[in-house]
């Protein structure tokens, strides 16, 4: 028995479990996304902050003219964290291949800089040292702390390790760290840690003021991460981004409880009318919201945290251990925004059907006219035979249906709108994104390299065709591809070629006058690819084909599509196509020989030997990778072509080796080593870690991208079946009528499912374009860093359309299945 | 003695040219404790009349008084309590709610009232409905005449002094309409109650104290029977 009237809200929740589910993920997936993104970008935040802190320590400013006047102010600053001078001793001697020296730090000095403690403390006394674990056993093999140490005529007592740094074993020198109560001599610097708030920018600026602008540094980059926290240039995008996840979680919410409010109207009418007053109503209402919000938001901050720590320990696995990507922090911060933007969207969503729901008139109740009589239909004027030609009468009723009712379909549509934008926009800030980080390729999946061991850039030593062979032959061994020198030239375009982004750069393109014809006279690369090469080209094909016969008889080309130019007006990146190439141009090649040799002298375009090349194929990007050639045509041909080309001979002078399994390493390396020491001056180098640390960032971002577009697209669908569902729920009468009068089954099915799509066809158009905009807002955020040009998201908006209709479609079957089930009978006398 | 008061209602619907006339100016005294049927065609305006009367729409002009009292000078509020103290509805559909069973429903007037529900009246209520057995049944698992005495249980649970039913026999068959009226005129009759009952069926009219007859929105015959 109850108690309230209010327990009328529980069993409303329990009696409709999967309204109630499909709420609740609304909010869960709502809330997680807005946690998770500020957990990551928190986290990010926190790894980035460490980094910086290791490689130039946590001190903001730092002074190297110190005096007393300038200590006592430091020391009375309200806004210091922490404070302490250091200074360097003098080099002395060790041995006859290391030195040592000592390092003085008073106060908090050590602490402040990039000195890391791998074990035990940093000394609190004059007595107590610390050092590199490389030189303590160079000093006294395994000596453990607390042991003294005497070093030069001097004793002190071991308390801790530090980490090692490459530079001081490179240079053989022992660093002493020590504490002082005063510096006396030497070099003293200062360093300051602020107190951590959002004004750190301007207290760094004030006491910068304090000393000569020569002598005082600032640790700029962390001053922007702890004070901010986050690089300037992001603000734009990721105001963007998080105005559209609120706006979108308020919209999901609301949808939801807009719909579990309509579906009710009668049952409110009846309350109404029986006397609960408007008051009473909006309890019933806010009480759901209350339940909904204590189950939703506690299991979606949960599931952020659990999607924070879950990619945390993916990376770990996945990346090398020296790579820290995230940090995980759950800040409170966090927490609070996020409930706080689910509560306050969750509130907001309810209070406006609540009152709609107060005002409901008892008389709703109390006949069954409701539903079909009291909506406002409008009369559809333009009649489009199309529709019925192609689907039939039931065609004709979807299309007139889903427009009679204004609000409905408003509703209805702008819920697809927001799901639609809400993918389009996510998806394409994550191309967006990936584009920075580059994109995987075979050079991704090289492990060893073999080079020439003189190290010279150009090397014209060859690598001896036997040794190309022994190599290829070694079971480890997958495949050599060869690697030869790339060929520079002057490279004379067609006026059609040009394009406007990249003239707008400026120093790209120069006007030529070729034997009376308009060219674009710009640079060129030529790089040479085996044959086993040209293979892997081709999954990286936008246009043409690849056959190296064709490219040997027709002086054949393949044109690698990507370019990253420099702009010096903007001091930013372009990434995009250097030109407009289609399958069939001809550039003009002239060799620059200056390029490998700037003590010669530049020949004139059109002085010297000029070629004809024919564009065979066009790839969307590099197959390998190219370095030093990103503002050159990049084009890819034979040897043979390559020979005629330069008129030299063209052989390779590396090679780049890709084993078969990476648990094989040792063995490769045993035997490749075996193989190149009959040829004496080539050097094997190993790449697995380097690459393997490379790979796995792209592949961690792409994770991390991916699971946000994951969970964007899940709020999506979940909003856009609440929405369906609810439209052909509150329908059932009129679906009865239809039938009673001798619709089928299958007509209606075939009614209701044209509707569904159709309002995926029309919520996809809308949603589309504003996607666009959005898009295009992020990436003019974006290119504070770097340039681009803007492409309109054609494969997300193909995704969303497809993604769309088929959610329309799907999302119309289980509520079909429950239509076809009711006695039409009952269904035409009761609408609830 | 005068319980109601209807002076000079009218009520239209729509706006200008498109508006509807329903009730044309009706006025009518009724005692307590009378049983009064309203018979009519369809759209003469009969159930909007019986609205008018518990307060569930808002006349175009005139007066609805009970007890003496303007229950239109009343706001939203004071109206809803209005109808959960004063009024008892019987609907033709029933109209329970779907997620109550039947105590709860019969409750439901009480628990909006935050009153504590009178355990011993809510028992003779089911009593008297026979529906003893099945007070923990949802109305999905009830008959449709079971359904409306469960509906006639909470439209007498708060003891209101006028009970108004729009076609409570509409939707039964005749064995059920007759247990229906019977039990309508005998707790009206315990109880002290005026009801007021919308018919399209003589039969139960001819039961009635007094027959008013409306059509075309006005009052056409206003007899007594008895």
């Amino acid at each position: 028995m109850m108690k309230s009237y209010k327990e009328i809200t529980g069993r409303y929740l329990k009696s409709n479990k999967k309204r109630t589910i499909l709420t609740i993920i609304g909010i869960i997936l709502s809330v997680a996304l807005i946690s998770s993104i500020g957990f990551f970008f928190k986290s990010m935040q926190a790894a980035q902050v460490e980094d910086i802190k290791n490689s130039y320590g946590s001190w903001h400013v730092m002074y190297t003219k110190v005096n007393e006047d300038l200590v006592t102010k430091i020391k009375s600053n309200p806004n210091v964290q922490a404070n302490g001078i250091y200074s360097v001793g003098e080099e002395k001697a060790f041995n006859d291949k290391l030195k040592v020296k000592e390092v003085y730090g008073t106060d908090e000095a050590l602490k402040l800089t990039p000195y890391k403690i791998k074990d035990g403390r940093f000394p609190e006394n004059d007595k107590e040292v610390v050092m590199e674990s490389w030189f303590l056993g160079k000093v006294k093999n395994g000596a453990k702390l607390g042991d003294t140490i005497k070093i030069l005529d001097k004793e002190y007592t071991l308390v801790g390790v530090l980490n090692d740094t490459y530079s001081n074993q490179q240079e053989g020198m022992g660093e002493l760290l020590t504490k002082a109560n005063e510096v006396v001599n030497g070099e003293n610097i200062l360093l300051v840690q602020l107190k951590v708030n959002n004004n750190m920018e301007a207290n760094a600026a004030e006491l910068r003021k304090l000393a000569n602008i020569n002598d005082v540094l600032e640790n700029s980059r962390l001053i922007e991460m702890e004070g901010q926290g986050y690089p300037a240039e992001m603000l734009a995008p990721l105001a963007v981004i998080i105005s559209i996840v609120i706006i979108s979680t308020i919209a999901v919410i609301y949808n939801a409880f807009q719909i579990s409010v309509v579906e009710r109207v009668k049952q409110f009418g009846l309350l109404r009318a029986v006397g609960a007053t408007p008051k009473q109503i909006r309890k019933i209402i806010l009480k759901e919201a209350t339940i909904l919000a204590a189950i939703g938001v506690p299991i979606g901050l949960a599931s952020g945290v659990l999607a924070l720590y879950g990619i945390h320990y993916t990376f770990q696995i996945i990346g090398p251990d020296d790579l820290k990507f995230i940090t995980p922090t759950v800040s409170l911060d966090v927490v609070i925004i996020s409930v706080l933007v689910g509560l306050l969207s969750i509130y907001l969503s309810a209070l406006i059907p609540a009152f709609f729901a107060g005002r409901i008139s008892p008389l709703v109740a109390i006949s069954s006219r409701s539903s079909i009589t009291k909506e406002k239909i409008k009369r559809s004027k333009v009649k489009n035979p199309l529709v019925g030609k192609v689907f039939g009468f039931e065609g004709v009723l979807a299309s007139k249906n889903i427009k009679r009712n204004r609000k409905r379909y408003r509703t209805t549509v702008f819920s697809i709108v927001i799901s639609v934008t809400l993918f389009i926009t996510f998806k394409s800030f994550m191309d967006m994104s990936l584009n920075v980080y580059g994109e995987m390729n075979e050079s991704n999946n090289i492990h060893f390299s073999i080079v020439n061991a003189n190290n010279e850039l150009f090397s014209t030593e060859k690598v001896d065709q036997n040794i190309i062979e022994k190599v290829n032959k070694l079971p480890q061994v997958d495949v050599a591809y060869k690697v030869y020198n790339p060929y520079y030239f002057d490279a004379a375009i067609n006026k059609k070629n040009e394009l406007e982004s990249i003239n707008n750069i400026g120093g790209i393109y120069n006007n030529l006058n070729y034997q009376g014809t308009e060219k674009v006279l710009t640079k060129g690369a030529v790089m040479v690819y085996d044959e086993r090469s040209l293979e892997i080209a081709k999954d990286y094909l936008k246009d043409g084909t690849i056959d190296k016969n064709a490219l040997n008889q027709e002086n054949g080309v393949i044109i690698i599509d990507k370019n990253i130019i420099y702009n010096e007006k903007t001091e930013k990146n372009f990434y995009g196509a250097i030109a407009n190439f289609k399958v069939g141009d001809e550039i003009l090649l002239q060799s620059d020989e200056t390029r490998r040799d700037p003590n010669l002298k530049k020949v004139e375009f059109s002085k010297g030997k000029v070629q004809k090349v024919k564009v065979l194929a066009i790839l969307k990007s590099n197959p390998f990778m190219h370095i030093g050639i990103e503002q050159d045509i990049k084009m890819i041909t034979t040897e043979e072509v390559a020979k005629q080309l330069t008129g030299q001979t063209v052989e390779p002078n590396g090679l780049n080796v890709k084993i078969k399994d990476v648990n094989l390493e040792e063995q490769a390396k045993a035997n490749l080593e075996k193989v190149i020491s009959e040829a004496g001056d080539l050097k094997l180098i190993n790449v697995i870690d380097q690459i393997r640390s490379t790979s796995s960032v792209i592949l961690m971002v792409k994770i991390l991208l991916y699971g946000f577009v994951v969970v964007v697209s899940l709020i999506g669908c979940v909003n856009i079946i609440n929405t369906l569902t609810t439209n052909i729920i509150l329908r059932k009468r009129e679906f009865a009528a239809l039938k009673s009068i001798g619709l089928t089954q299958k007509g209606l099915r075939k009614m209701i499912i044209l509707e569904g799509m159709l309002y995926g066809i029309v919520g996809s158009i809308y949603g589309s374009i504003i996607g666009s905009i959005l898009s295009y807002m992020i990436y003019r955020g974006v290119s504070n860093m770097r340039e681009q040009s803007f492409m309109l998201p054609f494969e997300a908006i193909g995704i969303a359309v497809a993604g769309a209709m088929l959610i329309g479609y799907l999302s119309v079957l289980a509520p079909l299945k429950r239509i076809k089930k009711e006695n039409i009978i009952e269904a035409v006398r009761e609408d609830f | 003695m005068e319980i109601l008061k209807i002076e000079g209602l009218r009520k239209s619907y729509g706006k200008e040219q498109n508006a509807v006339e329903v009730l044309k100016g009706i006025d009518l005294i009724i005692n307590k404790g009378e049983f009064i049927a309203i018979v009519g065609p369809s759209g003469s305006g009969k159930s909007t009349l019986l609205h008018m009367i518990g307060g569930l729409d808002r006349p175009t002009e005139g007066k609805v008084l009970i007890d003496g009292e303007d229950i239109y000078q009343y706001k939203e509020e004071q109206l809803a309590i209005f109808r959960r103290r004063k009024v008892g509805f019987i609907f033709q559909f029933f109209n329970l709610l779907p997620v109550l069973d039947v105590e709860e429903n019969i409750s439901l007037p009480a628990l909006l009232d935050n009153d504590k529900v009178d355990k011993a009246y809510l028992a003779e209520i089911i009593k008297f409905l026979g529906l003893e057995d099945r007070k923990h049944h949802l109305p999905s698992e009830l008959s449709g005449g079971q359904q409306q005495r469960v509906s006639i249980g909470r439209a007498l649970l708060n003891k209101p002094s006028i009970i108004l039913a729009d076609e409570p026999t509409g939707n039964l068959d005749s064995k059920n309409s007759k247990e229906v009226i019977e039990l309508l005129k005998f707790s009206a009759k315990k109880y002290n109650q005026t009801l007021i009952l919308i018919t399209h069926d003589v039969n139960i009219a001819s039961t009635a104290d007094r027959v008013i007859t409306i059509m075309d929105g006005g009052i056409v015959s206003d007899e007594y029977l008895k």
